[in-house]
């Protein structure tokens, strides 16, 4: 592997994690979808090096998730154990009550609102890392927002 | 209300983040980190995918050397050839084998990630795409072509300005499609092309639905695929195709091909072989020596990868068919890696 790209590597994976937690709550789920932009990445290293390769990851990163339900080819690996440790820390793991709530979104919903939340972008970024129109992307966000906002007014109700 | 969600409403209007959705995805996505060192499990990774491309290659090599020999057999018989314009909208795969009952192949990657079927009006499109790039239609006064390229549905112009003044105009000197340019793909790593292929991709995702639609509940679909380089949707139905399945291919009225494609396993076939896999496995011992299975992209077999060694076996891809009850591709593949926990790695 091209020394640049371990740096690279080294440098945003930590990031790339943290967004694929909030997509997913699920370590492994954050780790495997990491690894398949990280090797994208790498494949199409000479080509990114010198432009954003960074953007690319996390876009690549969005549209995997995205994409998990409707993939073409449904591979079969060997299963893991149970008990394994997860190959991701999270110190601050998301709320039952949040990950619920972020499970009734769509694919394109939750993704909306994880990254208005964790990179700050606006609907022109959000529409960029989804691959739709800005219109679309302020929908989803809007309705992804709408049911949050109920999800989390009910748990404000429930914890009184 | 905290600091926030303030900044959030202050900034977003009516998109207000509840403050305390904001701050847990923020905080849980700041303190995940890795549990040991990524770049060994990333090469390991690579490797893998390196190999499973060279598999792929391979395959790939031995069905054109077997298309080569099938056409050099029919041409002197002078009867045998298709008239194109006869040609049916159903292709069919079977499964392949090498002459004397050799050893079982097919591809391990759809042919959308591969294939770029000519454009037939290339020549002239790319004539309508230099007059775009040159003169008064470059910049007038409510809009600029910000960039345009040839594809399959046609020449695709990305604008700057007035978008509805741009497909207004340009669509009339022959542009197919008309879309704003986003500034803002480049930072997130989508070049000029990239977002053509967007642009082709919404006009291939209706289609799309109304076939999952229209085919919702009729067994045997054995997969469905955007193809932006043809500007098709590539379906794949397990033969004999059912008439109403067939019915479906065909042009759209925004240019979008159906293309029916008919194979032999669907994808319960593939899932049935799957678990048949798994307590062959389970059974012989072999499950160390495995890393994945999938189903051939030609919908012909199943691909079962095994580790380098385990791999080239003689007999184990027929042991493995005589298991699973459907023609089987043994490929060399690296089991895939997990991250070790930093305890272990520093042991």
């Amino acid at each position: 592997m091209d020394a640049g790209f371990e740096e690279f590597v080294e440098a945003e994976t930590p990031r790339l994690l943290g967004l694929a937690y909030a997509l997913t709550g699920d370590p492994h789920d954050a780790w495997d979808l990491v690894q398949e932009a990280l090797v994208r990445v790498c494949m199409r290293w000479h080509r990114l090096a010198d432009q954003n390769p960074g953007g690319y990851a996390r876009t690549t990163l969005v549209r995997l998730n995205v994409d998990r339900l409707r993939r073409l080819r449904r591979e079969l690996l060997p299963g893991r154990v149970p008990d394994a440790p997860a190959p991701v820390i999270v110190d601050e793991s998301l709320d039952p009550w949040l990950l619920d709530a972020l499970g009734t979104l769509t694919p394109h919903q939750r993704a909306a609102v994880v990254l208005r939340c964790v990179d700050d972008l606006d609907h022109a970024g959000i529409a960029a890392r989804l691959g739709c129109s800005v219109g679309t992307a302020r929908s989803h966000l809007s309705r992804g927002l709408a049911r949050i906002r109920d999800a989390a007014a009910q748990h404000e109700e429930v914890r009184r | 209300m905290n600091g926030h969600q303030h900044e959030s409403q202050d900034r977003y209007g009516d998109e207000q983040v509840p403050g305390e959705v904001h701050d847990r995805l923020r905080a849980a996505a700041a303190s995940a980190r890795p549990s040991g060192p990524v770049a060994p499990v990333l090469r390991a990774a690579v490797r893998r995918r390196r190999r499973q491309r060279a598999a792929g290659a391979g395959v790939l090599a031995s069905a054109l050397v077997a298309g080569v020999v099938g056409v050099a057999v029919a041409l002197p018989g002078g009867g045998q050839g298709v008239d194109p314009a006869a040609a049916p909208e159903t292709s069919t795969s079977s499964p392949t084998r090498a002459p004397q009952g050799g050893a079982f192949t097919c591809s391990t990657e759809s042919r959308v990630f591969g294939e770029t079927p000519p454009i037939p009006d290339l020549e002239e499109q790319q004539r309508l795409v230099r007059s775009l790039s040159q003169g008064h239609f470059r910049r007038i006064s409510a809009y600029a072509v910000r960039h345009a390229e040839p594809t399959a549905l046609g020449v695709v112009a990305l604008v700057i300005g007035s978008e509805q003044l741009a497909r207004q105009s340009l669509t009339r000197l022959g542009v197919a499609l008309v879309e704003s340019y986003d500034a803002s793909a480049a930072d997130a790593g989508v070049d000029d092309h990239g977002q053509v292929q967007q642009v082709l991709q919404w006009q291939l995702e209706p289609v799309v639905r109304e076939v999952q639609t229209a085919t919702r509940g009729i067994p045997g679909d054995a997969g469905i695929a955007l193809w932006q380089e043809a500007g098709a949707v590539l379906l794949q139905w397990k033969t004999p195709v059912p008439d109403e399945v067939q019915a479906l291919a065909g042009s759209r009225d925004n240019g979008v091909e159906v293309i029916v494609e008919g194979v032999t396993y669907s994808r319960a076939d593939v899932r049935d072989a799957q678990a048949r896999l798994e307590a062959w496995l389970q059974g012989s011992g072999r499950r160390d020596d495995w890393s994945s299975a999938y189903g051939c992209a030609d919908g012909s077999g199943l691909v079962v990868g095994m580790v380098p060694g385990a791999a080239d076996e003689p007999g184990l891809a027929a042991e493995i068919e005589a298991a699973v009850g459907m023609p089987v591709l043994v490929v060399p593949e690296e089991r895939p890696v997990e991250m070790l926990p930093q305890e272990d790695v520093e042991r």
